[in-house]
C-alpha cells in the first residue's frame, strides 16, 4: 500500500519522518495547521515539517493529487507516503500517526 | 504569510451572518412575489418574466435587496474584506464589546470567498434579468448555504474550492498575491 513519490527538490527529508504540508493562500486553517506541525517537529529529533505553498503551483497539486487545503502526508525516511490527512489534523492526531509509521519502521 | 496585518476571523463570520440572513430574506420575498401568470384571453400560463423587460424585472424588492449583495460580494471581493461596510460595521459596534481575538487571519481567504460569493449572485442576477424563471433563487440559495456555513461553522471556502478550480483551469495560474486576492 506503500507508493514512492518524486519530490520537488526543495522538500529536503527528516531523518525519520517528513511533514509534507500543502497550503494556499487563500486557506486560514493552513495557517493553524503550520503552527501544530512545527511544533511536533520541533517537539521529536528527526522529524522534519515541510509546508509546500500551491497557489501558484498547479502541476504539484494535481501531481500528490491534492483536492483540499490543507492537506499533509507523512513520509517515512525513505521518502514513501505513509499516510494522509486532509483538513486541519489536532496535534493528537499527527503523533498517533507519526507513532504508527516509526514503530512499524 | 502575505499579509502585513491580519484581521480579527470573527469580522467575516459576523458579515457572513448578515448575507445569509439577507440572503434569506431574497429568496423568500421573491418566492412570494409570484411566477406564474395566467393569460386571460389564451388561458395559457406563462412566467410574469417573460411579460417584462430587463428593467422591469429588476424593480422588485427582492431583486433590488438582491442587487445591493452582489454589489456588497463585489466591494468585498475587489477593494478587499478590509474595506467591506459590515467589517466597519464590525469594528465600530461589535469589536469593543468583545474579548480581543487570540489570533488574527490573513485577509486573503475571506477576500476569495467574496469572489465567489459575487460570481454566484452576479451570474443568478444577471439570469434572472434576462428572464431565466428561479435563477435568482437558484443562486441566493447556493449563496445561502455558504455565508450559513461560513458565519456558523468557519467554514473555508477557499480550502475546499480553490485547487478544484485552479486545476480545472478556471482561475488562472500567472495572477500574482494581490491578483489572487481579488480573484
Amino acid at each position: 500500500m506503500t507508493k514512492s513519490i518524486d519530490l520537488p527538490d526543495e522538500v529536503v527529508l527528516g531523518a525519520d519522518a517528513t511533514l509534507l504540508q500543502f497550503s494556499t493562500e487563500v486557506c486560514s486553517p493552513c495557517r493553524a495547521t503550520h503552527t501544530v506541525l512545527d511544533a511536533v517537529a520541533n517537539s521529536r529529533n528527526g522529524i522534519r515539517h515541510v509546508d509546500l505553498d500551491l497557489t501558484h503551483r498547479p502541476d504539484l497539486a494535481g501531481q500528490f493529487n491534492i483536492l483540499q487545503t490543507p492537506t499533509t502526508l507523512i513520509l517515512d525516511a525513505t521518502g514513501t507516503v505513509r499516510a494522509r490527512i486532509g483538513g486541519a489534523p489536532t496535534r493528537a492526531t499527527v503523533l498517533a500517526e507519526l507513532d504508527r509509521i516509526l514503530i512499524a519502521a | 504569510m502575505t499579509a502585513p496585518v491580519g484581521i480579527d476571523p470573527r469580522s467575516p463570520r459576523f458579515g457572513a451572518g448578515i448575507t445569509a440572513v439577507l440572503l434569506l430574506v431574497v429568496i423568500f420575498a421573491n418566492l412570494a412575489e409570484g411566477w406564474w401568470v395566467s393569460n386571460s384571453a389564451t388561458g395559457v400560463t406563462v412566467s410574469t418574466l417573460s411579460l417584462q423587460n430587463p428593467l422591469q424585472r429588476l424593480l422588485s424588492p427582492s431583486v433590488l435587496l438582491f442587487a445591493a449583495l452582489v454589489a456588497l460580494f463585489a466591494w468585498g471581493a475587489f477593494a478587499g474584506i478590509r474595506r467591506h461596510p459590515y467589517g466597519v460595521v464590525f469594528r465600530a459596534v461589535i469589536r469593543p464589546r468583545l474579548k480581543p481575538p487570540t489570533e488574527l487571519e490573513d485577509p486573503a481567504p475571506p477576500t476569495f470567498a467574496q469572489g465567489v460569493g459575487f460570481i454566484i449572485t452576479g451570474v443568478g442576477l444577471a439570469l434572472h434579468l434576462a428572464g431565466v424563471p428561479y435563477a435568482l433563487v437558484v443562486a441566493a440559495s447556493a449563496a445561502f448555504v455558504a455565508a450559513f456555513l461560513n458565519s456558523v461553522f468557519a467554514y473555508c471556502l477557499g480550502c475546499q474550492i480553490y485547487l478544484l478550480l485552479v486545476r480545472a483551469g478556471i482561475l488562472s495560474r500567472k495572477s500574482g498575491s494581490k491578483g489572487a486576492a481579488a480573484a
